[in-house]
């Protein structure tokens, strides 16, 4: 186990590799006679003695993803609250021991399946769900869910016979983020293709993109699976953010505020000015450029003042 | 801003070289600045010999922003300092 690893540890730059050494415990001293004469020792170092996963943590810049598929500024869905769930294809959501209730209804698209607990928290419209557990012929298939009310939903699919007791089980057949009640729009500002950063669940914080949104807006299919089932309590956040374009054209954004932006306009003219032999006007769009990045650095930083009052001063 | 802004406003047609010199620039903010900071995470090995102590920085490395190790005792990541000069011996050196 590792300890004060922050004064003990140390590292030194060698091109471009990082050799870490570690300093070694123990006393400097040694009494080297009876009368008390000390001799002392430099600090001594060691190589690191132990193995620790993920132990060495590199914070760095590098040029990541250049350019974007829209400007930055328009990147700015946002949901959070605690009553998001996740589900995850062809792994079962709900499992019922004996209430669930398959009920025909004249007509087309009016058969439901019922007796489900908060079937708004676990089902929306356009889901495609297979069931499996009923007893009577033609019930355990593959339903498209038209509508959700609080413990049911009709399904666009004739079912097979009336039936009741058994052991359902549902699974999704697609990925998904719900959002936590039925119809209540939670997921709007978002659009099929955005690119999502999911923060502060349990078991599912990554980088998702969204194939499509149900057309109550309380639902998020996603093309990659989240890691687990998870359903809501967490504080969760979804953050868009931008969806990278590795092949670049004259349509793509660059991947910065405007300020930056408009810095690196600077440096093209400064690189272009060079181009054509005026020196003198790259240097003037140069300094302009490091003027904004100065800009941009000081935008970032709200500074405040304060004075403490003096002893005799009059309140 | 798009890259067709970037070209009209220079007045040039090289779609190429805009998008070269756009991330050239990209590269000289991320080496003075702290735009985009990311983070790599390696295992710590015990070393039993003088290269095992030797880890490769980032092969896309602009620019460093600060080293830590993870201590177990805590559970948190404490930035390390840095030597300035390679120690001119080690204690136990053949085998830590």
């Amino acid at each position: 186990m590792s300890f004060f690893v922050d004064k003990e540890w140390f590292y030194y730059l060698r091109g471009r590799e990082i050799l870490l050494y570690k300093l070694r415990g123990g006393s400097s001293t040694s009494r080297i006679s009876q009368s008390g004469v000390f001799q002392s020792y430099d600090n001594e170092m060691m190589y690191p003695n132990e193995d620790i996963a993920d132990g060495l943590r590199i914070e760095y810049t590098r040029v990541s993803e250049p350019f974007v598929a829209e400007a930055l500024e328009t990147t700015t869905s946002y949901v959070s609250n605690t009553s998001l769930s996740f589900q995850v294809s062809g792994s079962s959501f709900y499992i019922d021991a004996s209430g669930i209730v398959f009920g025909s209804v004249v007509g087309s698209s009016n058969d439901y399946i019922s007796g489900f607990t908060d079937a708004d928290e676990n089902f929306y419209v356009g889901q495609s769900i297979a069931v499996s557990g009923a007893d009577t012929g033609g019930n355990n298939k593959t339903y498209t869910v038209n509508a959700v009310s609080g413990s049911s939903v009709t399904v666009n699919e004739d079912i097979g016979g009336a039936e009741t007791g058994q052991t359902i089980t549902v699974k999704n057949n697609s990925n998904a983020i719900l959002g936590g009640v039925a119809g209540t729009n939670t997921f709007t500002d978002f659009l099929a293709a955005d690119k999502i950063r999911v923060r502060g669940s349990a078991s599912n914080d990554a980088d998702y993109t969204i194939s499509s949104i149900s057309s109550n807006g309380d639902a998020l299919v996603v093309s990659s699976a989240p890691s687990a089932i998870e359903s809501s309590g967490e504080r969760v956040s979804i953050t868009q953010i931008p969806v990278e374009v590795e092949s670049p054209s004259s349509t793509s954004h660059i991947n910065l505020n405007k300020m930056l932006s408009l810095s690196v306009l600077d440096y093209c003219k400064g690189m272009l000015s060079e181009r054509n032999g005026e020196i003198d006007k790259k240097e003037y769009y140069m300094k302009e450029f490091f003027g904004k990045l100065g800009d941009n650095e000081s935008n970032k930083r709200n500074i405040s003042v304060s004075f403490p009052s003096g002893p005799f001063a009059v309140r | 801003m798009t890259v067709l802004e970037v070209m009209e406003r220079l007045n040039i047609k090289e779609e190429t070289l805009a998008i070269a010199w756009i991330k050239d620039a990209i590269h000289l903010i991320q080496s003075n600045t702290k735009e985009k900071v990311e983070s790599t995470k390696r295992d710590l090995i015990k070393s039993v010999n003088s290269t095992d102590n030797v880890y490769i920085l980032p092969p896309d490395l602009v620019s460093l922003v600060n080293i830590s190790i993870l201590d177990t005792s805590v559970s948190k990541y404490k930035k390390i300092k840095r030597m300035t000069s390679q120690p001119h011996y080690l204690a136990e050196d053949a085998s830590p």
